[in-house]
Formats: structure tokens, sequence, C-alpha cells
């Protein structure tokens, strides 16, 4: 009769038994983790060797890639849905694709000091003013949002979780970033949502450079300058009142000459590393709770040429200046090694050491050099050559996938695969439009799959922002060269904005 | 409706056999195909499914066959609030209803019910997921460290 032969053979559920997550069958806990994020899906692979065959399972990747991109671009691999993903994820991370959503934006005509990409925000500025960019709602309208309250040229700009500042009010704004700004008006400001919230005086001169990160664990957290005036000053961001009077927490004096660079060590995060155009170097505790600040100065060292820039690494300290990276054990003070020597000048650096890489930007190139490989050769060889740039390459960036290459003297900025050192794509910088120009890119900011550059000429400025996370067509697999890159723009076109000597704002 | 008043006949893997509104027993696409093409009048085993589940099942499924015809007078967002507490059971009845909806193909209680698991996994970290789950972790350190490895990719940028 209408027996139903066809039913499942799943065992039926006794009253003693009980259903389990890992009695469930492939089907449909695949169809669970279709409301999972990426992160959730790998914490999921992690806790056990069942989950992590569902997670790794074609059927959740074939949905999440065709969310993505069209399926006829998945190529028939025997690593499996998942490993394709991940491959075309790594491709759009480093720019191996010609369509990327662009954005131009034109400005005036002037340097262009530091460039920020925030989540949905694109923060610029050139001299005294800061310019903050939607980039999300900008087709929509847009806002562009002009924070003119320094006096003078901003020096350094830097982003912090705002739940390390006084200023969260709630749990919704957890994500989001502040702005701080130093300025050679002597002033610090810290902005939130393109207004000013806090303003911090002291420095009886110029402010250099702020800390790349909050000094201090866990609750009250201390911004660090350093100024023309040789002193480092720490800073309450918790104190409250707009003038921040009383948010000088410390004045720290021993450097004979302006503080140029500083950056916070990884292992013990009260330690503040500060160098200064002499090429001096000085390690300050913080947490010391002295009355004579300059005895918070726990290391000293110094050396040989101009100062270029300087990144920590747990308790390791890199230093670039002159020709050469040297590496300093932030324990001891000791040099351990020199890393890498760039002749005759080195321009920029930038370190991975996830992947023990060090990244040195020259004359014409920039040098990929293996931390591990310089510890057992007496001298430093690099591994890889960035080759084929004009002029210096000054800025640099590096992350997991790729390095991004930049400069005055060059039209473009190349993007290299990190593993490899192999080009994988060249972005324009500039436009005819700009009027008569040498400037190649002035400044530039990478944020995983997008990228923000700068370049100015006699008529006009231009900050061209370019995302690849939705692009869909991969370059040809060798390299795009000028021409295919005009051919896209024509192509694509671009969604262009000018900013008319400030008339909206 | 003309066929409302047709019942078909359904028996449980515990031998209970239920007597269903056609229009509601027919919400499950499984039920469906066994009722068009089998004899009419005949009992439709349900094998896998206990008497308790399916209970559960069929007033799911009157629920929303009942707001959809207009019988009963719910708003869109009173039934996503039944929905909500009609998922507040404890893991064993969940995935019973996660078998039985995969099963028996009730597409919109098998979207309800795998969001219901996902919202437990969420924002967790593996030790949280093995504990809210009773998961034993299988892994030797080795293996462990080779699949966090692995995973890291998703944990290094934000995005994409």
């Amino acid at each position: 009769m209408a027996e139903p032969p066809a039913s499942q053979p799943q065992t039926a559920t006794t009253e003693a038994a009980t259903t389990k997550i890992t009695d469930l069958d492939e089907d449909s806990l695949a169809h669970c983790a279709t409301y999972l994020s990426l992160q959730d899906l790998s914490n999921l692979a992690m806790t056990s060797k069942f989950l992590k065959k569902i997670a790794y399972s074609d059927s959740i990747w074939l949905h999440r890639f065709s969310l993505r991109w069209p399926l006829e671009m998945l190529s028939s691999s025997s690593s499996g849905v998942r490993q394709a993903y991940l491959d075309w994820r790594t491709a759009l991370h480093q720019f191996k694709f010609a369509d990327p959503f662009v954005l131009d934006l034109y400005t005036e005509a002037r340097h262009f000091d530091n460039i920020l990409l925030d989540k949905n925000d694109i923060i610029f500025s050139q001299g005294s003013i800061i310019r903050m960019m939607k980039t999300d709602s900008f087709l929509s309208g847009g806002s562009l949002v002009r924070m003119s309250d320094h006096n003078a040229r901003i020096t350094c700009m830097r982003l912090f979780p705002i739940n390390e500042t006084s200023l969260v009010r709630s749990e919704i704004q957890r994500e989001e970033n502040v702005l701080v700004t130093s300025s050679c008006d002597h002033s610090i400001r810290l902005w939130w949502k393109g207004a000013c919230h806090r303003c911090f005086r002291g420095h009886n001169g110029a402010v250099s450079t702020l800390s790349d990160k909050l000094l201090g664990a866990g609750g009250v957290k201390v911004l660090a300058s350093g100024g023309e005036d040789g002193t480092v000053r720490l800073w309450s961001l918790s104190s409250s009142g707009k003038r921040g009077q009383q948010a000088l927490k410390a004045t720290l004096y021993g450097h004979q000459k302006p503080v140029s660079l500083m950056s916070v060590a990884g292992h013990k995060p009260s330690l503040l590393v500060t160098m200064s155009r002499d090429s001096k170097v000085r390690v300050w505790d913080t947490n010391t709770s002295s009355a004579v600040r300059s005895s918070c100065c726990v290391g000293m060292t110094s050396l040989p040429g101009a100062p270029v820039d300087m990144k920590c690494d747990e308790a390791s300290l890199y230093i670039a200046a002159g020709s050469s990276v040297v590496v300093v054990d932030l324990r001891t003070m000791r040099k351990v090694n020199t890393v890498a020597i760039c002749q005759p000048k080195l321009y920029s650096f930038a370190i991975m050491p996830s992947k023990s890489l060090i990244c040195t930007g020259g004359f014409g190139k920039a040098l990929l050099w293996d931390i591990r490989r310089s510890q057992e050769a007496s001298k430093p060889k690099a591994v890889t050559e960035l080759d084929g740039h004009m002029g210096s390459v000054t800025l640099l960036h590096m992350d997991p996938y790729k390095i991004v290459t930049g400069g005055l003297g060059d039209n473009f900025v190349n993007a290299w695969e990190i593993d490899t050192g192999k080009q994988t794509n060249s972005l324009l910088c500039n436009r005819p439009e700009l009027g008569n120009t040498n400037i190649g890119c002035s400044a530039m900011a990478v944020n995983a799959c997008r990228i923000a550059t700068t370049s100015y000429g006699e008529s006009q400025g231009l900050v061209s922002f370019r995302d690849f996370s939705g692009a869909v067509r991969p370059t040809s697999s060798k390299c795009n060269d000028d021409e295919e890159e005009a051919d896209v723009w024509k192509f694509w076109g671009t969604q262009t904005y000018s900013d008319s000597d400030g008339s909206n704002e | 409706m003309g066929s409302t008043s047709t019942k078909i006949k359904l028996r449980t893997s515990d031998q209970k056999v239920f007597e269903v509104e056609k229009a509601v027993a027919v919400q499950s696409q499984t039920i469906k195909y066994f009722y068009e093409n089998g004899c009419p009048g005949s009992v439709i085993h349900v094998h896998s499914v206990s008497g308790d589940i399916l209970s559960k099942i069929l007033d799911y499924c009157k629920k929303h066959v009942n707001s959809a015809a207009g019988k009963e007078d719910i708003s869109p967002e009173e039934l996503y609030e039944w929905d909500t507490n009609f998922v507040k059971v404890d893991q064993n009845t969940l995935f019973d209803l996660i078998l039985a909806a995969n099963c028996l193909k009730i597409e919109s209680l098998l979207d309800l019910t795998c969001q219901t698991v996902a919202n437990m996994i969420k924002g967790k970290r593996p030790e949280e997921i093995r504990t809210t789950f009773n998961i034993k972790n299988d892994y030797t350190p080795e293996a462990e460290e080779a699949v966090r490895r692995e995973n890291k990719w998703a944990f290094d940028m934000l995005g994409v």
C-alpha cells in the first residue's frame, strides 16, 4: 500500500537517547552554516574533526562562492571548493582584478601629507585641513567632511579604537575608530564623526609624531606624542573636558633633538620606544610612577644614518636608519643583527613578522628580506627584488597577502605577491587633468582589498580610491601593463566628484 | 478551500497515529509526495519521526497554514514571535526538529531551526562551541595547531 519505502534510514529517537549536534546529517549542518560568518565557520572547524569535515564541505563553500562570484568561474580544482574560494579571496587581497570599484575625488592642488583608510572612510590631510569622505554613501550624494581646527600643517594621523578612549557611549560604537592628529600648531586633536572632541596642548613647538598604538593594558590608555621641542609627552585620553588641560600626564625629557619616530612595544604595552632626528633611540617605561620623569627611561641606543622608520614586534625593535635595518632586543637593548642593507639609501620599510619578512624601499625597486636567513649569514642578502619602479620607493605597504609600493617619481603604484614577489597589478595614481606635474603618488593607504592614493598637479589634487572586494574580472595571467589599465579606465569609467574649493562644506 | 475536510493519517516511529488536515500535512513535501502517489485513505508512515516531535511539527504547520489562509488574525511580527518561542526548546528537541524538518522537507521550519543553531554558534570561540554543544575535542595537540593555522586567515584581516 502506501507504505513509504523511501523514508530515510535514520534510527528513530527513543525516549532514552538524546540527539546531539553530531547526530545531524551533513545537509542540515551545511544549512546551519549558511547563517555563519567566515570567522564562525573557522571556529566551528577548530572544535572537532567531525565539525571540521562539515565546515570544509563543498556544499558550504559552493554556496559561499556563488554569493560572491559567478559559479562558472569556479575551476574544477582537485583541492576542493573551499580552497578555490580561498584562492579567489587571496587574489582579491592581491589586487589581481581589472574591475575594482573606483572613486575619484578632485580637490585642491596641494601636497597631501597623510592619508588613512578607515572602515568606510577615506581620511586625508593637505596642510592644516583634514577631509573625510564616506566611501559607502558616496554614490548616493555622499558626504565630504572638512575639518579645519588645526592652524598649521598636520604631521601625523592615527586611528584608535573608540572603546580605548573615554568617548565610548554605547555598545554599538564599539567597532568604530577615533582619529587623532598632531600638528605644527603645537596641538594634538581627537576627532570623532568629523568633529573635534579634544585638544591637547603642552608641546613648546610643532608636534611631529604620535605613538602607533595606545600605551597601557586594560582600562586607562595613554597616547604618546613627540615634538620638535625634544620632549615626549603622555596624554590621558580618558580625561574629560574639551580643552584637555588635565590630560597631560607626563613630560619625558632626554632627547636632545626633535623626536621623529615612536612605536609601542608588543611584549609589554607600557614600553614606548622613541627616536630623535640624531638617530638616538630611547625606551621609556611609562608605568614608572616616578616624580622625575626622565628616570623612566629604561634603555638607550643609537644608530648611524638618518632615521627612516621604526617598528616593534613583541620584544624586537626594527630600526631603519641610513641604509640598513637593525634589530634590537628590547629586553637587553643589544643589537641582535642587521637584517637588511639597502645601498646607497633606504627610503621606507615594512615588516611582516608572521612571515618572517621585511621589505625595504630603495631607488627604482623594493627588496624583500627573510629575517631568519639573515641570522645565519654574516651579511644579509635579499630574497626577492621588486623591480621596475621609477624613482625612490617612499611608500610601502605590507600585509599577509601583498606588498604595495609607490613613490613621488612613479605615476603608478605596484602590487606584488608577498610569497613570490611577483607583480600582480599596477594602478595609475594621477591624471592629465591635474595639470603639469612631476608628482606620481604622494601618499597611499591600503586596507585589505582597498587602496587609496593621492597625487596633485598645478591645477588640481586627486584622491583615487579602489575597492577590489566586489571585483570579478581577473587580470590576465601576465601582469597587466599600462595599456590594459588605460582600457579599464575607458571601459568602466569612474565616478568623479569635484571638491570645488570647499563650497559645499 | 474545498479540501480542508480531507484528512491524512500519519503513523510515527513509535506507532502513534495522527489524523491531520490535508492542508497542514502537505506543508511537508515528503508527505505531499506520498499522498499524491499513494492510495487514498492509506496511512503514511513517517519512520524517522517520533510522536512528540511530529506533534510539535504539526503545531508549527497548523500555525503557518492558518496564518497564511487568513483563518487566524496574526501579524507577521506576532508570527515571528511565535516562531521564536517555538524554537525555545532543549538541544535534543531542536536537533530532532531539524532532522524531521529535513526528512519531511519543510523548508521554512528547516530555515528556522538551522538559524537557531547558527545563533548558538555565532561569535563563540572553539572551546565555547564545544561547551555549548557538549562536543569532545578529538584533535591531537598537533592536529589542533594545524587546523588553527589553516584558519588563521579568517582572523588576520577584517572584511571579505
